[in-house]
């Protein structure tokens, strides 16, 4: 059976228990109720039947009404409680007992009757009465003791079921529990035996399975969860069977195919031990390094020393080295360059060997996975090729040397000899070799003499010897020769190395060459000349002296003009020379050979001028014979300045006397040059001087200690010191504030220069001057500082200009405070004036209209047309001089107040009024045009009050108009912004265009056009204090433009 | 009787004359007392002085008051009612002939309830009077 069967029939076992408990226990509850409530019926019963009794003894003692009736009422209330006995109380004995009070009750009624109507009903006799009542009474004791005596009955009977009933109760309880107990027990315990024992079995099973034995199956039959577990089990072990089985079969291949490669890596490692080839594998992504057997070796090391890596295997290559492998190995790992190179390498035992490394990439996804490569000891090789290359380079180094070198036997024979011997003798090598040494010499015995004494004496030393070429040239040498032996010191021969010192004699001679022309050129320059020919005349003597020659000339050559311009011919050949006025300006064209020498820009040398030459002129009549010739051009700044030429020397020019020339002219040219400058510079000097002495400022020149070095003429005069006094003191005596003074040319040592530097100084007399001094040091041409140059300017008239200026400057602030507290004061006063007009001035008129009015008004009938007349016309004139007084205060007021500036919007402001004035005369016909957008800076309240004046002006005098046309605009006049307001109205004359802008200045009639006059004026005050214009164009009946400007 | 009495604090008797009559031309017919200088004003508002003995329960409805007065101007007495306790609410209209902005400036700053400044064309005068009367003697609720 299932264990979850099992499980379920405990629960339905337990459910059926809890079920008959219940039912159990509801049954002996209610029987227990029924017990309770016949109990609780007998006492009741018992405790009634006493209470009767003590209402019959009250109602027999007294005779008492109340007695009675609650006799009558506990006597019925006993017989209801039998009847619900009866209900209740179903036993045998128990009917028995209450049949028999029931019957007790009908009597105890029928005798307690009797007595009361014995008692209440009095007969005659009483005697009769009370026997009557005693003997029913006694009746009634009788059956009032059965009564009770049953009600105990009842009573017992009651309690005795109740205990019945609670001890049925219990023990049926108990019993049920006892059996559900075991039940349960029972069935637990055979659950607990089964599962227990094929637990067992089932662990037993894995153990035996997981030692390995794959064929044991569990054998646990039946239909429970422990069947199922264990075919699990068992299908598991069969498929673990079959995978097993597959995997021993890989590993028998594997381990075969281990044996194979193990056998190719022995063979790999054999043939690298043979071939000397190592191997190697650089992963870099897991960076680790493999060797084979052979790099091991190289390395001089074994697997068990030493475990490859990456960054200690780089430590073996010798620090040169170290850079190019980690180069290869980068570039190899990340851009996958494959390399060979050559490495030196110090083994574990501190061999220095050369290794060749190749490097081969392996990329997958274009990443370098690995790289793999030989290792090759290749030190052998290196050596050999070391040994190559240094004797290849001796041999080099003897062919490459100039000096003639030979090698001679014990006999004299040549052995072996070098490029320049064979150069020196004009023979070969071939020929040279075999042949005796002395044979290539003028004097044969003395070079035997020579390499016997080397064998002799082991060496000789700067031997001189001339050498013999094939064509008969001859070469002066020095030999130097020593013995040379084998390896094991055995003398084989004599290496003799000569010197060729041709050009060593040569050296000596231009050294003397150069010797005398330098002393020619202290000569020239140390010559006093008195002027630039005499100079130039000594050089030209020097040179030919210097070249031997028999005669020379110097001409000047100027390049612009291509001319030349003789100097001199030297003095000898003007005695030869007998040319007829010879010429001494040539045009560059004109010239014959001797021109080539500009033309070429070279120096030229003809040594046999007898002989044809394509160049060649010919010189004219009575010109010295030449022979020989040699010229030369002088250079200064690139250009040529000057030629010269020599003549007639026995033996022929060389260009040794070229460059000597070249050399000597430049010398000469040099010191001609630097005579020149110094004699501009002198000139320069004193015009420099001139100026500084004509300068009035004193001028002065202060060494580092302060020490006058120079003064000018203004110095000498503002100090009243000469200057012989003046030069080599201290430059601050002479100041009123010396320490001041002293501080000030520090300062310009420090600083490089100061300015308006204000000192004052003291004339030996005591005069003082005030200056002011400007200083700069000055430097010579190599940046040193020499001194301080210092020029003072005498500030005395500035001073005094200043301080007058300064006067008149507070003469003026005087006079602008004054001239203010005057403004002040009558703007005050004008202000006074202004408010009393307003208010004094018009009062009286007020008077005067008021009254004129009051008489027209009351005393209308006794003043005729022409009083009237009379007073309307005073009122009129009163109102229009309180008009007057109004507009003089407004023209007032535009001049009191302030100016409150701010962008005010003309086109706005015009618009308002514009339409102000349409709805005044709403009757009149008018074309208003206003520009837009005109902005400007300015008073917005005045720029009001003078547009309303001048468009009321230009509403006023255009009302004649069938239609009346104003506009407002702008225009550009010279760049300024021009306003206007333009009407077609009246106009005027312009005869009276200037008077128009005057207070109460009118054109017209009051009785043609209203006004007062003031208006104008009002715009010309505001315009003004804008800082504007103003102006008017018209003509009479052709309308009127008022033109402003602001600021 | 009409107990809305005006009270006209003016120094030139012409306006004096004028103003009552420009009164009665808009039939405005209460008691006018008339103060020739602020003194006098102010003495008829304290019941001292020339006025020792009134009833000083009894205020004027208005004060037509002139600001340019001999002993003391309109201004300073326009400060006094306003600085008494008993007459600082009254209503004062500043009924003057100057025009300068700061005698109006300073009027209101003072706490005058009105300013106006009488033309010289009588009409005119009479018909702000006329308005005065109508607004400060018939319209206005005295607080």
């Amino acid at each position: 059976m299932q264990i979850k069967k099992r499980l379920q029939i405990n629960v339905v076992a337990s459910v059926i228990a809890a079920v008959v408990i219940i039912v159990m226990l509801a049954t002996a509850t209610y029987r227990v109720l029924n017990a309770v409530e016949a109990s609780n019926i007998a006492d009741e019963l018992v405790g009634s039947v006493y209470q009767r009794s003590e209402f019959r003894n009250d109602y027999m003692l007294s005779t008492n009404e109340r007695a009675r009736v609650q006799w009558f009422a506990k006597h019925e209330q006993i017989g209801l409680l039998l009847k619900s006995a009866s209900g209740i109380f179903r036993d045998g004995e128990d009917r028995t007992v209450l049949d028999r009070m029931a019957k007790d009750q009908e009597s105890i009624g029928k005798l307690f009757s009797g007595i009361v109507e014995n008692r209440e009903k009095p007969r005659p006799d009483a005697v009769l009465s009370q026997e009557i009542e005693d003997r029913l009474n006694s009746q009634l004791t009788m059956r009032r003791q059965n009564a009770i005596l049953d009600a105990h009955r009842l009573q017992e009977s009651a309690s005795r079921r109740l205990l019945l009933s609670l001890r049925m109760s219990g023990w049926g309880i108990l019993c049920v529990l006892v059996v559900l107990t075991a039940a349960a027990i029972i069935n637990s315990w055979t659950m607990v035996r089964t599962i227990t024992d094929r637990i067992k079995r089932l662990t037993n099973g894995a153990l035996v399975i997981g030692e390995g034995n794959l064929d044991h199956r569990i054998d646990i039959t039946g239909d429970d969860e422990f069947a199922e577990l264990s075919e699990a089990f068992n299908a598991m072990t069969a498929k673990l069977q079959g995978s097993y089985v597959a995997l021993e079969k890989e590993i028998d291949e594997r381990t075969k195919v281990e044996g194979e490669l193990r056998r190719i890596a022995g063979l790999l490692d054999e043939t690298q031990s043979i071939a000397r080839v190592g191997g190697w594998e650089l992963d870099p992504v897991e960076n680790t390094l493999y060797w084979t057997e052979e790099t091991y070796r190289i390395h001089e090391t074994t697997p068990t020393e030493y475990t490859p890596a990456v960054e200690t295997a780089i430590a073996f290559y010798a620090p040169e080295s170290v850079p190019v492998i980690s180069a290869a190995v980068k570039g190899a790992i990340e851009q996958g360059k494959e390399f060979i190179v050559e490495l030196q390498l110090i083994t574990a035992k501190g061999r220095m060997i050369w290794v060749e490394a190749v490097g081969k990439v392996v990329r997958k996804n274009g990443r370098t996975v690995k790289v793999l490569g030989a290792f090759r000891d290749i030190t052998e090789r290196k050596q050999t090729e070391a040994l190559r290359l240094a004797n290849a380079y001796n041999r080099s180094l003897i062919e490459a040397s100039l000096d003639p070198l030979v090698t001679i036997d014990a006999t004299g024979k040549i052995t072996d000899v070098n490029v320049a011997t064979q150069t020196v003798t004009g023979r070969s090598r071939e020929e040279l070799i075999g042949t005796d040494f002395s044979d290539y010499f003028t004097e044969p015995h003395k070079a035997r003499a020579g390499y016997q004494q080397a064998f002799r004496e082991s060496s000789v030393k700067d031997y001189p010897l001339e050498i013999k070429h094939r064509d008969g040239h001859l070469t002066s040498v020095l030999y130097n020769a020593s013995l040379y032996r084998d390896e094991s010191g055995n003398v084989i021969g004599v290496f003799a190395a000569a010197r060729d010192i041709t050009e060593l004699k040569r050296a000596e001679e231009i050294t003397r060459l150069d010797e005398v022309r330098k002393n020619s050129i202290v000569k020239i320059s140390q010559y006093a000349a008195t002027s630039l020919g005499d100079l130039l005349d000594l050089a030209l003597n020097e040179a030919i002296a210097l070249t031997g020659s028999k005669f020379g000339y110097l001409y000047f050559y100027h390049e612009d003009s291509r001319e030349f311009v003789l100097h001199a011919w030297s003095k000898d050949v003007m005695a030869e020379c007998t040319v007829a006025d010879p010429q001494t300006n040539y045009h560059l064209e004109k010239t014959g050979i001797w021109g080539e020498v500009v033309r070429q820009r070279k120096p030229i040398i003809v040594n046999d001028f007898s002989a044809p030459h394509p160049l060649k002129r010919g010189y004219p009549e009575g010109h010295a014979p030449l022979f020989r010739f040699f010229s030369v051009p002088v250079f200064s700044e690139g250009r040529i300045v000057a030629v010269v030429g020599f003549a007639n020397r026995p033996a022929e020019y060389t260009d040794r006397d070229v460059s000597q020339m070249t050399l000597l002219m430049d010398s000469v040219w040099k010191i001609v040059e630097r005579k020149q400058a110094e004699e501009r510079l002198k000139l320069a000097n004193a015009y420099n001087r001139s100026l500084l002495e004509a300068s009035l400022d004193p001028l002065v020149t202060i060494d580092a200690n302060g020490k006058i070095t120079d003064v000018n003429a203004g110095t000498e005069k503002v100090t009243g010191c000469s200057r012989a006094e003046l030069v080599g003191t201290d430059f601050s005596d002479y100041f009123t504030e010396p320490e001041k003074a002293k501080a000030g040319y520090q300062r310009v040592f420090q600083e490089g220069s100061v300015m308006d530097y204000a000192l004052e100084l003291r004339r030996r007399d005591g005069h003082i001057t005030p200056v002011l001094y400007n200083a700069a040091v000055y430097r010579d041409m190599a940046g040193n500082v020499l001194g301080v140059f210092a020029a003072a300017r005498d500030v005395t008239e500035r001073e005094k200009a200043e301080q007058e200026i300064r006067k008149l400057n507070r003469e003026l602030e005087a006079r602008v405070v004054e001239r203010t507290a005057e403004l002040e004061a009558a703007n005050k006063e004008l202000e006074a004036f202004a408010y009393s007009v307003s208010h004094d001035l018009r009062s009286p008129l007020r008077s005067i209209d008021g009254f004129s009015l009051a008489l027209l008004e009351d005393y209308a009938g006794k003043l005729d047309d022409q009083g009237e007349d009379y007073l309307a016309r005073i009122r009129s004139a009163t109102q229009r001089m309180s008009q007057l007084i109004d507009d003089l205060l407004k023209l007032s007021r535009i001049t009191r107040n302030d100016m409150n500036r701010g962008m005010v919007d003309l086109s706005g402001i015009a618009r308002t009024i514009a339409d102000d004035l349409k709805k005044q005369h709403p009757e009149r016909a008018a074309r208003i045009t206003i520009a837009d957008n005109l902005v400007a800076s300015g008073d917005g309240r005045l720029l009001t009050v003078a547009l309303e004046n001048l468009f009321t002006n230009a509403w006023k005098f255009s009302e004649k108009r069938p239609e009346t046309m104003i506009e407002f605009g702008v225009t550009r006049q010279n760049g300024t912004l021009v306003y206007f307001v333009r009407d077609n109205g009246a106009g005027f004359d312009m005869t009276y265009a200037n008077k128009l802008f005057n207070p109460f200045q009118r054109l017209h009639r009051e009785t043609e056009f209203a006004g007062t006059g003031i208006g104008l004026a009002t715009v010309k005050r505001i315009i003004s204090r804008h800082g504007g214009r103003v102006w008017i164009e018209g003509a009479v009946d052709k309308g009127t433009t008022v033109y402003f400007t602001l600021g | 009787m009409n107990t809305k009495i005006i009270l006209l604090a003016e120094d030139n008797p012409d306006d004096v004359q004028l103003t009552l009559r420009a009164l009665k031309k808009s039939n405005i017919l209460n008691e006018v007392v008339v103060a020739q200088d602020g003194v006098e004003a102010l003495e008829y508002l304290s019941g001292t002085g020339k006025y020792a003995g009134r009833d000083t329960s009894i205020l004027p409805q208005v004060i037509l008051l002139d600001l340019k007065m001999p002993k003391m101007d309109g201004l300073e007495v326009l400060h006094r009612i306003r600085g008494d306790e008993r007459t600082k609410l009254l209503p004062v209209v500043v009924l003057t002939t100057s025009s300068e902005d700061r005698d109006r400036v300073e009027s209101y700053k003072l706490g005058a309830n009105s300013y106006i400044r009488k033309p010289v064309d009588f009409n005119q005068f009479a018909e702000a009077v006329r308005q005065l009367g109508l607004y400060w003697l018939v319209l206005n609720e005295a607080p």
